[in-house]
């Protein structure tokens, strides 16, 4: 009985993330890239991705005829199970969390790193030269994405001294309301961490494998079905996910800038949630921002860029806090 | 080759201040023109349908000899034997008003009407007498004056 | 299926194209992702201007001419008209020359905008293209008052010009012109100073003038290598010389270089408007048209050609008349069919990421290469 009503959150948790994702992306691109009629969105234009996701359902599921068939099965289920399975490790306020112990960042990292392999067989295990010369970028921006993440998430972990994410975030909860969060000590580290999310989104401008323009198409053009809507929709909850992971770590999760709280005691809860969807919709915003303005970068120095710049950052933050905390004498 | 990394560096920041000035750039235009922005008017004279006065009109046929589309406007006998512009089709009109420009009768002008969807080529066809004829009772309904005056009341 | 490290793939790039590009095939021989053959189609778009004008008068024949690249609109009635005239004998009268240039100088700055709307699509920002679109506009609504329609004009007559152009529409061309750099400094902030859009264009495609020439490129393809060729100065035609100008010229040779100097041409035109407007404002009375009969034209047996710079490069419009109220020959030099044979030379040794990048900065437009 209790498993039936575990699902139902679940679906009910990611159709609701993807929705959020999904809707202000349109409402974004209709203020601030618009077409030449210029209608306001309103709500019945947002059911259309409702009906996208229903009638994604019901198409038929083909395949072609020389596919590597485990692998072709295997792989939009190694992008989507992840990134829900990664939405218990994210606390949206201080009461209702379960992991108090855990080391719960390693299992995020582990679990954002899983859904690359996934795209990379989607393109290897079709039957298609085109697919393939799509997938190998998806290497190539798993690569540049995972060291500068890895490190400046380990310069958060050192100055507050836990690998949990609640107390991360508790520990950010200091005398000086606003400037105590962890973006001033680490205002490198966040730049950092940012642009390697928007890799890790394929977004520009870093969309290496977006095809709109070239004419080469992408990894998933011999899927159909619930299968492309997994590969479709599991970015637009990424999205939501990474924001509010991005959040909790920089600019101090559930808590109020204000230092107090504004409702009494009993809506605290629900005043913490509130806080921390508020600035996921700033960060969801600048994302969304940044896909619609900047032009798309050449493969080739999307590596330049990643080993020159983004490494010795994170790795001069990294130095930059041992040292700070050695000093300071804490443990 | 210290030249070419501080270079890269110097490069990279000016990079970085010029990307930051692009999003800027975008957010503060979009918030002004989505409350500012205007459709342009449709003015008089745009590329809109055809029709003739069909008073005027004394079957010279100059406007057939300039239209570049052969077939768009037919001359014909009407049933008092006299020559008038009786047909444009407006599948074959690419719209150059040539024929406007051309007429030295000034019969031919210009209409506000520029939707039309059909199933069937044959509605394309317009005929310039029943619109010519139907334009003056839609006049006559809304002038004070008679439509006609009667000769013994002089 | 094939081993993709050893063997050379061929693909196809199809006729339809993400960009006002038209319908044109390119067969590409691809090695890993090096071009090493690229071969281009045409023909899709083919139909019969050329032959079409020896079946009619020569009036009939205008608003045909208009229709060969409906971009350039103001570029061909000039070409055709000016050819036709020059056989006849006429010369036009002063304000209906200063009204072409005028026409003709506005119809270059919209050409541009669109092709830079284009080209940054094609390389991924969605946002600057409704801006520029925007801008583009205000041209248009302009040609709007002036001739009546805002891509086909149907305005340039044997004789001169239509209609006179009234004080008010002049004021709204000084007004446009004041607040023109305004617009679009915004619009520069987001392209040009962009660290992104620099890296992916600098050193690509390079053309130096010895390919080039032998391809007889004219235009801005030309101009990017140092070599100041523009045929408003070598022949000048109606009043370029009697307007101040100078001819802009980059050095690198390259899709960034070409980008740039587009950009300065659209300045220079702004100023060539400008004077335009104020030697109209104040000599306003004048005849605008020779009052001839366009039905009963019929010139001698001469040969003519006409040159024109439009947007893309030179026109020529070549005619041969006898003594009948119909052409004999009427033959077109367009310059988007000689960029087309340029490109397949270029593309080779680039990977095929960076080809759409290049044909986009070359300014093709396939309605009038297959003429």
């Amino acid at each position: 009985m209790e498993i039936i009503i575990y699902f139902i959150t679940i679906i009910l948790i990611i159709t609701i993330a993807i929705f959020i994702a999904a809707g202000l992306e349109k409402h974004i691109t209709s203020i601030f890239a618009p077409n030449f009629k210029r209608k306001k969105i309103s709500g019945k234009e947002l059911m259309q991705i409702l009906a996208d996701g229903i009638k994604l359902l019901i198409k038929e599921d083909c395949a072609p005829k020389g596919r590597k068939k485990i692998l072709f099965f295997m792989a939009p289920l190694m992008v989507i199970c992840p990134i829900v399975s990664a939405f218990c490790l994210i606390s949206f306020n201080e009461f209702y969390t379960q992991l108090n112990d855990a080391p719960t960042i390693i299992l995020f990292l582990a679990m954002i790193s899983i859904p690359f392999i996934g795209r990379f067989l989607a393109g290897y295990s079709s039957n298609n030269k085109f697919s393939l010369i799509s997938s190998v970028k998806i290497i190539i921006q798993s690569i540049s994405c995972a060291i500068p993440m890895g490190m400046s998430l380990f310069a958060v972990c050192f100055q507050a001294g836990t690998l949990n994410l609640n107390e991360l975030i508790q520990a950010q909860n200091g005398a000086t309301w606003l400037f105590s969060w962890n973006f001033i000590p680490q205002i490198i580290g966040s730049a950092v961490f940012f642009t390697s999310t928007l890799i890790l989104l394929n977004n520009a401008p870093f969309n290496l494998t977006n095809s709109e323009n070239a004419p080469i198409p992408e990894y998933t053009t011999e899927y159909s079905g619930l299968k492309f809507a997994f590969f479709l929709y599991s970015e637009y909850a990424l999205l939501f996910l990474i924001s509010i992971f991005f959040v909790s770590l920089y600019f101090g999760g559930y808590l109020s800038p204000f230092g107090a709280y504004v409702l009494p005691a009993f809506m605290l809860p629900f005043e913490q949630f509130f806080w921390i969807i508020l600035k996921a919709f700033f960060t969801i915003f600048f994302i969304i921002l940044i896909k619609i303005t900047l032009p798309k970068v050449k493969s080739e120095r999307l590596l330049d860029f990643s080993y020159k710049i983004l490494i010795p950052l994170s790795l001069i933050n990294l130095n930059i806090t041992i040292l700070i905390r050695y000093f300071t004498g804490a443990n | 080759m210290k030249n070419n990394d501080f270079k890269l560096i110097s490069d990279f920041i000016k990079g970085a201040i010029s990307i930051l000035k692009a999003l800027f750039t975008v957010f503060c235009s979009g918030l002004k023109t989505a409350y500012t922005a205007q459709n342009s008017e449709n003015s008089d004279a745009s590329e809109n349908f055809l029709e003739c006065n069909y008073e005027k009109c004394t079957g010279c046929e100059i406007c057939t000899g300039v239209c570049p589309s052969n077939g768009a406007l037919i001359v014909k006998s009407d049933e008092q034997g006299l020559k008038k512009l009786t047909v444009i089709d407006i599948s074959k009109c690419i719209f150059c008003k040539n024929c406007i420009y051309n007429c030295p009768y000034g019969a031919l002008n210009v209409t506000k009407q520029y939707k039309l969807a059909t199933n069937d080529k044959k509605d394309l066809k317009l005929d310039c007498k029943k619109i010519y004829e139907a334009k003056l009772k839609e006049l006559a309904k809304t002038a004070d004056i008679p439509a006609f005056v009667n000769e013994e009341e002089i | 299926m094939k081993n993709i490290l050893k063997d050379k793939i061929e693909i196809n790039i199809g006729l339809q194209h993400p960009l006002n590009l038209g319908p044109i095939r390119f067969l590409a021989e691809l090695d890993g992702e090096k071009i090493t053959k690229c071969s281009a189609i045409l023909g899709y778009i083919h139909r019969g201007i050329e032959k079409s004008a020896q079946n009619k008068l020569f009036s009939q024949y205008l608003p045909i001419a208009e229709r060969i690249n409906p971009i350039d609109a103001f570029f061909y009635s000039q070409g055709y008209t000016s050819a036709v005239e020059e056989t006849l004998g006429l010369d036009i009268p002063k304000n209906a020359q200063y009204i072409r240039v005028l026409t003709m100088e506005m119809s270059r700055i919209a050409s541009h905008l669109l092709w830079l709307g284009g080209f940054s699509e094609i390389l991924g920002a969605k946002a600057p293209i409704f801006y520029i679109f925007n801008l583009r506009n205000k041209i248009l609504d302009i040609f709007k008052k002036i001739t009546g329609g805002q891509i086909t004009h149907n305005y340039y007559i044997f004789g001169g010009v239509r209609n006179k152009i009234s004080n008010d529409i002049l004021n709204d061309i000084l007004n446009f012109n004041k607040n023109f750099n305004k617009e679009f400094k915004t619009i520069e902030n987001i392209i040009s100073n962009n660290l992104i859009f620099i890296d992916r264009t600098r050193n690509l495609g390079v053309i130096t003038s010895e390919t080039a020439l032998p391809y007889s490129i004219t235009g801005v393809n030309l101009r990017a290598n140092g070599l100041p060729l523009d045929f408003r100065k070598e022949k000048p035609y109606l009043v370029y010389n009697e307007l101040e100008f100078t001819i802009p010229t980059a050095f690198e040779g390259d899709c960034f270089a070409r980008f740039k100097l587009r950009i300065d041409e659209i300045k220079i035109s702004l100023n060539l408007v400008k004077q335009c407007t104020e030697w109209l404002l104040a000599n306003s009375n004048g005849a605008v048209n020779l009052n001839i009969n366009q039905i009963d034209i019929k010139p001698d047996a001469k040969r003519a050609i006409s040159w024109t710079e439009s947007a893309r490069g030179l026109i020529m419009c070549h005619i041969v008349t006898d003594g009948s109220e119909k052409p004999k020959r009427l033959k077109w030099r367009t310059p988007s069919f000689y960029t087309i044979q340029l490109l397949e030379k270029i593309a080779v040794g680039h990977s095929i990421a960076d080809l759409p990048v290049l044909y986009s900065s070359l300014d093709i437009a396939s309605t009038e290469a297959d003429r």
